[in-house]
């Protein structure tokens, strides 16, 4: 009985090895197109800088004044955000033909399955990235304007904003990944229909005074100095 | 479309007319009833002129009741021996929220094509603010904003006008003193409305380059600094009161943003000019200064040191990206004073000025937030000179402006240093 114990032990080692060892060449060819991505992308990355130099590519795009990347990004200057396109595009090819070798050595569907995934991890990254840009963009449009409209609460607003476009965007980016999909539809729509009550109730009842004091001091306010300052 | 066969139209209209000594050019739709007055008026004022020459009305294309055809002609004479000929030109239509009165880059360069095209040795534009053209432009003026340019004196002619202590506030802090201290010229209305300019100035005009993407017509000329970058000679006429300008409707930051943004964007353009410049000097001036009827009224400055308050408690953030840590701290202490007290320093704003020119240069922030994280210190420096004045009198205002230009000056340095190494730590 021993031996035979013994035996089964012996299979499932070999077994178990012999996987390793099947995996580990895909592995391996993983990380060389992985790294090999990685120096690619940084090479291309760096022609390409040198060519938009050359080409003074960030100056026509200042002048032709069709876009205002610096408004809306983080990006210093479009050659920047050029060269950093084109070298993580790279390094995502190298990462598709990594798996591709990988799923070819262990002779599963993995690949087709990856694949799809990280086309929607990309498009989930893209959908946060512009979220944060909208935010924060809308939030600075918000306090400025609240502050010059003498709103005493303009923060308050401009940080409501800024949560509930961030709020938006996480619950589109997990329903976009798939993940507890139902929860997320029926949580977004409790919280935002929540907040949407809540502000009518705020507003309704519990500030109607602060509201028709806030309005009425403005009435009273404005005109006087309009009459006598005159800005241009 | 439209525009084209205006363009084509007006061509024609010009080959028709021929040659002209001055064109006098009208930037914006008068109504009928400003018309017909307007134009008996500037009939009057040819007979004044020094020297008898050959004038071309242009009035805007789209204005239908200012065909040539139906149009008051002063005397029986054939057509070409009239003293005041008419020509239309396509005028762009105006972007909706931006200033009524203020003309865009499109308007000039149709009106300095024409004047090329008519071979004028000047051209005068005339009242984009209607009222002033209507009430205040008296025959003896225009002819003194004419004769500087057609004699050939003069390449550009701004006018000078007789305002209260608290009318034209944008241009009296920010506009004048810094159009004087980077280009060294004294003109105190450096965005007149109306002027006179020589035909060096049309081949500018007419090429100005429509580069700013936010405003499809193009961003406002500079006039003086155009002339001030070529070494044109420039002269101010007295043209005396001027009847404030309508801001029905506009917000202040929409404003700031239209008047303040193309200097801005001017000094992009000529940092290598202005920051050779060191000092100003007075430029002649023409005509008797007319006084005014200075109204006694003292501002209440509460609302705008409480926005100013309100500014800084909400905006801190955003300003610590345009402004450094030591005005920053400045502004707190100001924050404490109370509005009997208040009071910013002339060469504090004049810092901000600079700090906000070079921010819009650098994009630290987007444009139009600039402006509006501008407007609550705009406030806090009108509160300050409104103080001022309350204090020592309505006479001191010309004084407190000189003063606040002289401020301007002195920081220069602080300009030129910021705006050549942005990156260095500036405490």
């Amino acid at each position: 009985m021993w031996e035979q114990v013994h035996q089964a032990l012996l299979e499932s080692l070999h077994r178990a090895v012999f996987k390793v060892a099947t995996l580990l060449p895909g592995v391996l060819a993983l990380i060389v197109a992985l790294l090999v991505s990685i120096f690619i992308g940084w090479l291309l990355a760096a022609l390409l800088r040198s060519i938009l130099h050359a080409l003074r590519f960030d100056a026509r795009v200042e002048k032709s004044g069709l876009v205002n990347i610096s408004d809306w990004s983080s990006a210093k200057t479009p050659t920047f955000l050029a060269t950093r396109i084109l070298f993580w595009m790279t390094v995502i090819a190298g990462l598709f033909v990594g798996i591709a070798a990988f799923d070819a050595s262990l002779s599963s569907g993995l690949s087709a399955y990856v694949v799809a995934y990280i086309s929607r991890i990309v498009a989930a990254v893209v959908v946060v990235v512009i979220g944060i840009v909208v935010a924060r963009f809308l939030s600075r449009s918000v306090l400025i304007n609240g502050v010059n409209m003498n709103l005493e609460h303009a923060r308050l607003l401009s940080l409501g904003a800024k949560w509930l476009v961030l709020v938006f965007t996480a619950a589109m980016v997990l329903d976009h990944l798939g993940i507890a999909r139902g929860i997320v539809d029926l949580g977004f729509g409790i919280l935002f229909g929540g907040i949407v009550l809540a502000l009518a109730l705020a507003v309704g009842l519990g500030s109607r005074d602060l509201v028709s004091r806030s309005l009425e001091r403005d009435r009273h306010k404005m005109p006087p100095e309009e009459e006598v300052v005159r800005h241009f | 479309m439209a525009g084209l066969e205006a363009l084509q139209e007006s061509k024609a209209e010009s080959t028709e007319i021929g040659h002209a000594d001055l064109l006098m050019a009208i930037p914006v739709p008068l109504g009928s009833e400003a018309l017909a007055p307007t134009i008996a008026k500037l009939l009057r004022a040819c007979k004044l002129l020094s020297t008898p020459c050959r004038i071309v009305l242009a009035l805007p294309g789209e204005n239908s009741q200012a065909t040539p055809a139906e149009l008051p002609q002063a005397s029986p004479e054939p057509a070409s021996e009239r003293p005041l000929r008419y020509v239309n030109y396509p005028l762009p239509a105006a972007l909706p929220g931006t200033i009524p009165w203020l003309p865009n880059a499109a308007t000039y360069r149709e009106i300095a094509r024409l004047a090329t095209k008519l071979d004028a040795r000047a051209c005068t534009v005339l009242g984009t603010d209607s009222g002033f053209t209507r009430d205040s432009l008296t025959p003896d003026k225009l002819t003194l904003l004419v004769d500087p340019g057609i004699e050939g004196s003069f390449d550009l002619v701004l006018p000078l006008y007789t305002t209260q202590a608290f009318d034209d506030l944008v241009n009296k802090s920010i506009l004048y003193p810094l159009t004087r201290t980077l280009y060294g010229h004294r003109v105190q209305n450096p965005l007149g409305t109306e002027f006179q300019m020589s035909s060096k100035l049309f081949p500018v005009l007419s090429a100005y380059a429509l580069r700013d993407s936010s405003q499809q017509q193009g961003r406002l000329p500079w006039l003086a600094t155009i002339a001030a970058n070529r070494n044109l000679k420039i002269c101010q006429v007295q043209l005396g009161a001027r009847r404030p300008s309508s801001s029905d409707g506009i917000e202040l930051s929409d404003a700031l943003a239209q008047l303040t943004g193309p200097l801005f964007l001017d000094m992009e353009d000529n940092a290598a000019f202005w920051q050779r410049i060191r000092g100003s000097h007075d430029a002649p001036i023409f005509g008797a200064a007319s006084a005014s009827a200075e109204t006694t009224d003292t501002v209440d400055v509460r609302p705008m040191v409480e926005a100013f308050h309100l500014g800084e408690r909400n905006l801190r953030e955003i300003w610590s990206l345009i402004l450094p840590p030591v005005t920053l701290l400045e502004l707190k202490k100001l924050s404490r004073l109370s509005p009997d007290e208040f009071q910013m320093p002339d060469t504090l704003w004049a810092r901000i000025v600079y700090d906000f020119a070079l921010a819009h240069r650098l994009r630290n922030i987007n444009r139009t937030h600039l402006f509006g994280a501008l407007t609550p210190l705009y406030l806090g420096w009108v509160a300050s000179y409104a103080v001022e004045i309350n204090r020592s009198g309505i006479a001191a205002a010309q004084q407190r402006i000189e003063q606040l230009a002289r401020a301007y000056e002195s920081e220069k340095p602080y300009l030129l240093s910021r705006w050549r190494w942005p990156d260095r730590f500036h405490p």
